[in-house]
């Protein structure tokens, strides 16, 4: 198992480097550079490359970064914030958008798990119904739409929660970005739980055990759920890390400092630098994500781990 | 295998359908000679309905009549407003766009006309309104119109390049007068006249205008060349003039708003604590290298210079006490306050605001390595050469006299900067609060890029003690909030003092108590690429 | 004691079963698969349903927008706004163009004008938009889904099935292509291609079937050491009929659903897209773009948003129940159940 993981942790990082020169390369052919302004002449363009060193070559400057990016360092912002050491704009906003992706999954999680066995052990019933259709609802609803009713409604009608994100208390103000943010994780997860959950049901040993008279929560729970839940684990991932690294309109509508506006912005902007550290943290982050699941995979279904140990 | 020769085929068709698809849209290409036909332009310019345009803009935006917006210069004998001296070069008149349609069609031997329309996606609602609207009306005419939607970065990239049709673009102008409009279409400005306009008479009226000192004369110049812009030519075609609707909280006055220059929040007043909403962050503080309105305006709230614009957009002196001026009005002498001082965020006296504080200021400004966006600006005001005579005493020669200078002395790019601080900081000046200095009515409290940045009163400052008796705010905190509708709850629950509205928000609150419609400088026209010289 | 004692009582001739169940062999006619999932189908009621509103959207998608007079595109100046307004039902006091307490179409000039829908900001009939709207999502709906069965499934089958070497390369180009974030992709492709559907199918194409390849491969991994598996290989089938039609029909109830869920994703994708200037070009609208319009004057007219988002919503829940149906139908081990 050790030798399998440092292996898999080996590749991960040969991925990483890859993303990050095919991230470079991206971005020499974006259109526009980040100096495009109805004001600037054209020796003004010139100088300022010079000076950010735009004008070496790719290969010289991707090096470059990737050396600097071991120090922790990963460059400036040449449009948003000009001058600005790009690794404090990416670390401040970033911890926001954890928080609110955060909450949001662990909602997300939670409800998705009730709604998706709820509707898988009364498969074919109203419940299950009523269940699909909350999920179906959560998935065809934008989660600007929801997030701008709960505003409305619970934040400034009735007044429960404030209405916009504020640094003071940031907790209470996550709150109702979490929830907005958590309908469509709760949605998939909830129909993907209970197919899930239904395929193993009518599995042969569920038979078995139901025959050998396990009784039914325990049979759910230790039974059913360990394994239905392995492929939710899959899907969970991805939609983690589409969570942590920050929803542009959710904080637009909030007023969240967090890293999804600010690569949007970036990318808008010509941002180069931006850019790529907005983009190369959401790789990060799905690549662990990735490394993550097929451990946990191993270490949940013994039958991956026998045939990975075998190899 | 069935299966497999199925999934083949399909991918086939997708790829297919792709590559047809790319083919389609060179072929969609307008033809770019066409622009060059003055009945093609003259047809667009009257095609457009601008009054029920702004009317669905619905933001306070007012159609345009001409290049040259409302409310930016006036005449310098009657104190006319340019547009009241000119009058509408632009009207609605299908029947003459139609006729000119026609012609046009004629001379070229075409039966369609095909526009690509390129405007920006990030710029505004506003701006996407408009698009679809000019392009609707320009089909109306009989064009056939495609939608190029670009970001902006990538909307200026094309327009350098010349590589587009016809785009919705903009001008905000940099300061109180006709030029900084007529200055873009000369044919020598190559950075700026992207649709490469190229007339005699419109380069002689501007150069008439620019070298004369008789400011009446100037003024019919000016008036001449945008006749001969819009009028004779219809190079560019005037599309709206910006508006903007806000609720400001009734009780906070002092907000200043200038459509020619940066609005003015010094004198906010009315409360202890105010928060105003901004849409933006700030850029970059540096106000030498800031470049957008939003980093002008909080410049201008920590930092001085020799003069301020106060409201209706006369100037008055703020950092200077006294200044002389020679016979011909071309050496000005400031005569700098004795109790300007620079201070710390914490409220300390760091030093005193010298003459030497604008000499480096404005050497740092027009140097090559700082690569300025206006680094032109002094040059705008005529300004040929400067000195500190001594601490106090600054002195500026002008190569001409100028009806400008002392107004855009108020503008961010001139304010003094200290050197020794500046050398200290090194290339963190100006990244966060603590790397800068106030020598304005405000000290910069607190920055946190993307939610807020907040100022407190500078106890320092010279007029700190008349402000108080005024009822000026302690503090001021700006809100970058970028959705209007959670920001209009915010104002309501009474949590931010001033809110921005859209167009859609507009009529359910016109009758607010606090609502303002005020008036922006931008101009928002079609630039015609007239002499493609793209690819 | 012995067998001899028992003493045989009456009932013990008679069946075991309750009272009047007979057991009879049944004859069951051979019929073919496709029949199978149809007759499933049928007894779906949900899925019924589904099916037949999926079905009037189409017809409306293809003949709604030319019901009125009306076109997506036409501007009416001065008629910005308005709120539904239906002849007949009007007189009951719904859709009769009253807005907080105004009789809009009378303040607007627009007496003897129905927009059944409402109209919008820039005063365009939303019926024509809406159903028009609906058609090019649809589109990009179906093109969706193909591509996530065409590319997602196969590449999932492959990676999964061969396992070892195969499956690594092929899981490192899929995490490549996935560990950039899809704004970055479709950017580019923004510039490279020029605006219109076929774009942005190609964008999906470029990014949405890595979710389906995910999936498809993890339920690979879960049926190919499966019994019926290995007796197919022990009696030599082939690796293209070992995937293909031994593993394929046990894993594409999975692979349907969620290639359902892909449609959603992708109309959002798409009014992401619009957002940023790279959607449908305007002024051709899509769902997703109506939509995202429509958010800015949700608190103000909100109507405009409602209608599309209503339609969406009721697209997505058919396309679902009909998804389950077809699940339930495809799915061997739920027959007669």
């Amino acid at each position: 198992m050790r030798k399998y993981i440092i292996k898999r942790v080996l590749i991960s990082l040969a991925t990483l480097f890859v993303i990050l020169l095919v991230l470079f390369i991206l971005m020499d052919l974006m259109p526009g550079t980040p100096f495009n302004d109805e004001k600037l002449t054209e020796a003004q363009k010139t100088l300022l490359y010079a000076k950010y060193g735009l004008d070496r070559p790719l290969l010289t400057r991707f090096f470059l970064y990737a050396k600097n990016m071991l120090k922790g360092d990963l460059g400036v912002s040449y449009a948003i914030n000009k001058n600005f050491a790009v690794s404090d704009m990416v670390k401040d906003r970033l911890g926001i958008s954890i928080a609110v992706g955060g909450m949001a999954m662990l909602i997300g999680t939670v409800f998705g798990l009730i709604l998706g066995i709820l509707a898988a052990l009364n498969h074919n019933s109203w419940i299950d119904n009523l269940c699909s259709a909350i999920s179906v609802i959560g998935v065809s609803v934008p989660s600007y739409v929801c997030a701008l009713l709960l505003c409305y409604f619970i934040a400034y009608r009735l007044g429960w929660l404030p209405i916009l994100y504020n640094v003071e208390q940031p907790f209470i103000s996550l709150i109702l970005p979490a929830i907005a943010l958590s309908v469509s994780p709760t949605a998939n997860i909830a129909r993907f739980t209970r197919s899930e959950m239904i395929d193993v049901l009518n599995s042969d040993y569920i038979l078995l055990v139901q025959s050998k008279g396990v009784r039914n929560w325990k049979m759910i729970i230790t039974h059913v759920l360990r394994n239905a839940l392995i492929p939710v684990i899959t899907v969970m991932g991805p939609i983690l890390v589409n969570l942590l690294t920050g929803s542009s309109v959710i904080e637009k509508i909030f007023g969240i400092p967090g890293i999804g506006r600010l690569m949007i912005t970036a990318i808008q902007e010509n941002d180069y630098n931006v850019t790529i550290a907005c983009a190369f943290v959401y790789s990060v982050m799905y690549i662990v994500m990735m490394l993550f699941v097929d451990i946990l995979y191993g270490i949940i279904d013994p039958r991956i781990r026998i045939t990975k140990e075998e190899k | 295998m069935k299966k497999l020769l199925t999934v083949l085929l399909a991918l086939l068709i997708l790829v297919g359908m792709t590559a047809c698809s790319g083919k389609k849209g060179g072929d969609d290409a307008a033809d770019v000679v066409i622009f060059q036909n003055e009945n093609v332009r003259k047809a667009m310019i009257y095609a457009i309905d601008r009054d029920t345009l702004v009317k669905s803009l619905n933001d306070g935006s007012i159609a345009a009549e001409g290049i040259i917006p409302w409310k930016l210069a006036a005449n310098p004998v009657s104190g006319a407003d340019f547009r009241e001296d000119q009058g509408s070069l632009v009207g609605y008149d299908v029947d003459k766009a139609k006729e000119y349609f026609a012609k046009a069609c004629e001379e070229l031997g075409k039966d369609t006309l095909t526009i690509n329309l390129l405007y920006g996606t990030n710029e505004g609602d506003s701006v996407i309104k408009a698009a679809e609207q000019v392009a609707y009306y320009l089909e109306e005419v009989g064009f056939e119109v495609n939608l190029v939607a670009k970001q902006k970065k990538e909307r200026l990239a094309l327009m350098t390049d010349g590589d587009y049709d016809v785009a919705l673009t903009r001008w905000g102008p940099d300061y109180a007068d006709p030029q900084t409009y007529m200055d873009l279409f000369v044919s020598t400005n190559t950075s700026n006249n992207s649709g490469r306009y190229n007339s005699a008479e419109y380069d002689a009226n501007v150069a008439a205008a620019e070298a004369t000192t008789d400011m009446a004369e100037r003024w019919q110049y000016f008036l001449a060349a945008e006749r001969n812009l819009v009028a004779d030519d219809a190079a560019d075609i005037p599309v709206f003039q910006a508006g903007g609707a806000m609720i400001i909280r009734p009780g906070v006055t002092g907000i200043q708003f200038h459509s020619a220059a940066v609005d003015n929040y010094r004198h906010v007043a009315g409360k202890e604590a105010v928060t105003l909403v901004t849409n933006t962050d700030i850029i970059y503080l540096d106000n030498q290298v800031a470049t957008d309105g939003t980093s002008f305006i909080a410049d201008t709230m920590f930092m001085a210079g020799l003069t301020e614009l106060e409201e209706g957009g006369n100037w008055k002196l703020d950092l200077a006490e006294s200044y002389e001026v020679n016979d011909d009005a071309t050496v000005y002498t400031f005569k700098i306050r004795d109790d300007a001082y620079w201070v710390t965020k914490d409220g300390d006296v760091y030093a005193p605001v010298t003459a030497y504080d604008f000499e480096f200021a404005w050497n740092r400004l027009v140097s090559e390595e700082l690569a300025s966006e206006y680094g032109w600006w002094l040059d705008t005001m005529s300004v040929e050469s400067w000195k500190a005579v001594d601490d106090k005493t600054f002195e500026v020669t002008l190569t001409a006299p100028s009806g400008i200078f002392m107004g855009c002395l108020a503008f961010p790019s001139t304010f003094p900067i200290n050197e020794e601080f500046l050398t200290a900081q090194g290339d963190q000046y100006a990244t966060s609060a603590d790397t800068v200095l106030a020598c304005g009515p405000f000290i910069l409290d607190s920055w946190t890029p993307g939610y807020s940045y907040e100022f407190k009163k500078n106890d320092m400052y010279y007029f700190a003690s008349d402000y108080v008796a005024d009822g000026g705010a302690d503090k001021v905190v700006f809100r970058v909030l970028e959705d209007t509708q959670t920001a209009l709850m915010e104002y309501e629950a009474g949590n931010i003092d001033t809110v921005i509205l859209s167009g859609e928000q507009v009529d359910a609150n016109k009758n607010v108590d606090g609502y303002v419609d005020r008036l922006q400088g931008y101009l928002f026209y079609l630039s015609v690429n007239i002499n493609h010289y793209g690819e | 004691m012995s067998m001899y004692d028992h003493e045989f009582q009456s009932n013990d001739f008679e069946f075991a079963h309750a009272a009047g169940e007979k057991l009879i062999d049944r004859n069951y006619s051979a019929t073919s698969y496709a029949k199978d999932v149809w007759n499933n189908f049928k007894k779906n009621k949900g899925a019924l349903v589904g099916a037949v509103i999926i079905l009037i959207i189409v017809i409306m998608a293809l003949i709604g927008p030319s019901m009125n007079e009306f076109t997506y595109k036409q501007i009416h100046g001065g008629q910005e706004c308005l709120v539904p307004r239906i002849p007949g039902l009007e007189k009951l006091g719904i859709a009769d163009g009253w807005h907080n307490g105004v009789d809009q179409y009378a303040e607007k000039g627009a007496k003897d004008v129905y927009y059944w829908f409402g109209s919008d900001t820039q005063g365009r009939d939303i019926w024509t938009r809406v159903w028009s709207g609906t058609r090019v999502s649809l589109i990009i709906a179906l093109a969706a889904v193909l591509v996530d069965i065409v590319i997602g499934m196969v590449y999932g089958l492959v990676s999964g099935y061969f396992g070892g070497m195969v499956d690594s390369v092929m899981q490192r180009f899929a995490e490549i292509l996935n560990g950039i974030p899809t704004l970055v992709i479709v950017t580019l492709l923004g510039m490279v291609l020029p605006a219109g559907i076929t774009s942005i199918i190609f964008a999906l194409m470029l990014t949405g079937w890595i979710g389906m390849e995910r999936i498809a491969r993890a339920q690979v991994l879960k049926v190919k050491e499966q019994e019926f598996v290995l007796a197919s290989r022990t009696l030599g089938a082939s690796k293209f009929r070992l995937i293909f039609s031994e593993i394929l029909p046990n894993i594409l109830g999975q692979v349907i659903v969620t290639s359902m869920f892909s449609i959603p994703n992708a109309i959002f994708l798409e009014a992401y897209l619009s957002f940023l200037g790279l959607g449908v070009p305007a002024p051709m609208a899509s769902l997703g773009s109506l939509v995202s319009d429509g958010y800015k004057s949700m608190t103000t007219f909100p109507h405009i948003l409602i209608i599309p988002v209503v339609v969406m919503a009721v697209l997505m829940l058919c396309f679902n129940l009909f998804a389950d149906g077809l699940r339930d139908a495809f799915d061997p081990k739920m027959l007669n159940k």
